[in-house]
């Protein structure tokens, strides 16, 4: 770790005022451009931020991978972004099974739940938007006689539509799946 | 009877309908088929399982921490790829890549403003005073040596002021403007976020800041617009020492970099 973030740290924790104001100045620099979007909410977010940062310094699991400012940087406006999902109570299914939190971004693609998140990135942009389309419209709660009328189309050729676009993605999915298997420092050929 | 609609369909069949079986969409006489069917019929339970999973395919998105790293360039190469490619057809994603590219610049960059180069029409017409500002500034502040020292970042102990600033046509729509700076004895530098109703337009933005006597003493181009259509620019701190800065945003119309806005910020100690 860098000598300066040591110090720095070990300030904050004791609860020096400089070290404090050192801190709160990146948090609400790094949020500037959050402003307008976060709105009254700005000070829960960045006081929300600092929570975070003062539990996440003195449980020590900063290990000093980047310096402490980006460090300061990445949760401030991660945090931002998740009260602004909150805000907009955006639609996640089973986000919280496949979402992984890590403070440390070169251990994240070390995990399984990792490489499944990253697979199911894969298969989603694979795609086709006409498809992605049709399955939002699933996950929104519309029926196949609405939908039908949406994209104009006859309800038995869209339901056919809708078949093939989950089989050629979860085709898709798992030959990732057996790529990334195959892939692995410890893959059998049954795993 | 259509086979859809009665209760003797068969596994093709109800592999048609278990999306909506699952959004709980399908009618009563579809419903009570489709969940006769998967209790007798264990293989459609996969079509069920690989319904589910497409589904969540479609409404996942990175953490707000993948997004972060993806901006702040500390991703690997393949991970990176894939979640470009997501926030290439995620519209929300994107809203939020965007904003964290905003936040990147100003925190990551902030020494970059002020050392690209105006077009030189400007620079010739302003060589004089531009020589005569940074003489004053390095000698009354000193402030260059400390921001190169620093590499660029403002020191360990830095206090950034904020503010807000409207433009002063704001005022001649009966807004009011009061741009206000509060600086204290250990402010080392400002962000000044600069609103804009200005219409969104693909056009590079320059900004310059004049003293109270009209000098032109700093001056950034390619500033970059937040998705919201506001500025955010980091200006050193000695720049606070004057009571006042007008600072001019301009764009390109025609070829020509043109004003766009102007804002008066005050700042009081």
């Amino acid at each position: 770790m860098h000598d300066e973030d040591e110090h720095l740290i070990a300030a904050y924790l004791d609860g020096e005022a400089a070290a404090a104001e050192t801190i709160r100045s990146w948090v609400v620099t790094a949020l500037g451009s959050f402003r307008r979007r976060l709105g009254a909410d700005l000070e829960d977010a960045v006081q929300e931020a600092l929570l975070e940062i003062t539990r996440v310094l003195g449980e020590g699991r900063f290990r000093g991978e980047s310096r402490l400012r980006t460090y300061v940087w990445r949760l401030a406006t991660s945090r931002a972004i998740d009260h602004l999902r909150r805000a907009a109570r955006r639609h996640l299914v089973a986000v919280d099974d496949l979402e992984i939190e890590s403070t440390n971004p070169s251990s994240l693609h070390r995990t399984l739940r990792r490489e499944a998140v990253l697979i199911g990135l894969k298969v989603a942009a694979a795609m086709s938007e006409a498809c992605r389309e049709l399955w939002r419209m699933i996950v929104a709660g519309l029926s196949y006689r609405q939908m039908a009328e949406l994209v104009a189309a006859d309800e038995g050729a869209l339901r056919v539509r809708v078949l093939r676009c989950r089989r050629r993605a979860i085709a898709f999915r798992e030959s990732l799946e057996e790529s990334a298997r195959n892939n692995r420092p410890d893959a059998t050929p049954d795993q | 009877m259509s086979a859809m609609n009665g209760s003797t369909m068969n596994c093709d069949e109800i592999a048609l309908l278990i999306p909506w079986y699952l959004n709980h969409t399908l009618e009563e006489t579809e419903r009570a088929a489709v969940a006769s069917h998967l209790e007798d019929c264990p293989s459609c339970h996969i079509e069920v399982d690989h319904a589910t999973a497409v589904a969540r395919l479609v409404v996942t998105h990175p953490t707000a921490g993948d997004l972060a790293d993806l901006v702040a360039g500390t991703l690997r190469a393949d991970e990176a790829g894939v979640l470009s490619d997501h926030v290439d057809h995620c519209d929300a994603c994107r809203t939020e890549v965007d904003l964290l590219e905003a936040s990147w610049t100003t925190f990551d960059r902030p020494d970059r403003a002020g050392v690209v180069a105006m077009p030189r029409h400007r620079l010739r017409r302003h060589w004089l005073g531009i020589a005569a500002s940074v003489l004053l500034l390095l000698t009354s502040a000193g402030w260059l040596r400390e921001w190169l020292v620093a590499g660029g970042t403002p020191a360990p102990s830095a206090n950034i002021a904020v503010v807000e600033a409207f433009p002063t046509t704001a005022r001649e729509r009966g807004g009011e403007v009061e741009n206000t700076l509060e600086v204290g004895a250990d402010t080392s530098g400002a962000t000044v976020i600069l609103m804009s109703d200005l219409p969104e337009e693909k056009t590079p933005w320059a900004v310059d800041i004049a003293t109270t006597d009209g000098r032109v003493v700093w001056r950034h181009e390619g500033l970059e617009r937040s998705p919201d259509g506001d500025f955010t620019l980091s200006i050193p701190a000695a720049l606070l020492s004057q009571p006042q800065l007008e600072i001019t945003l301009y764009r390109v119309v025609g070829g020509h970099w043109r004003k766009a806005e102007s804002y008066v910020v005050t700042t009081t100690r």
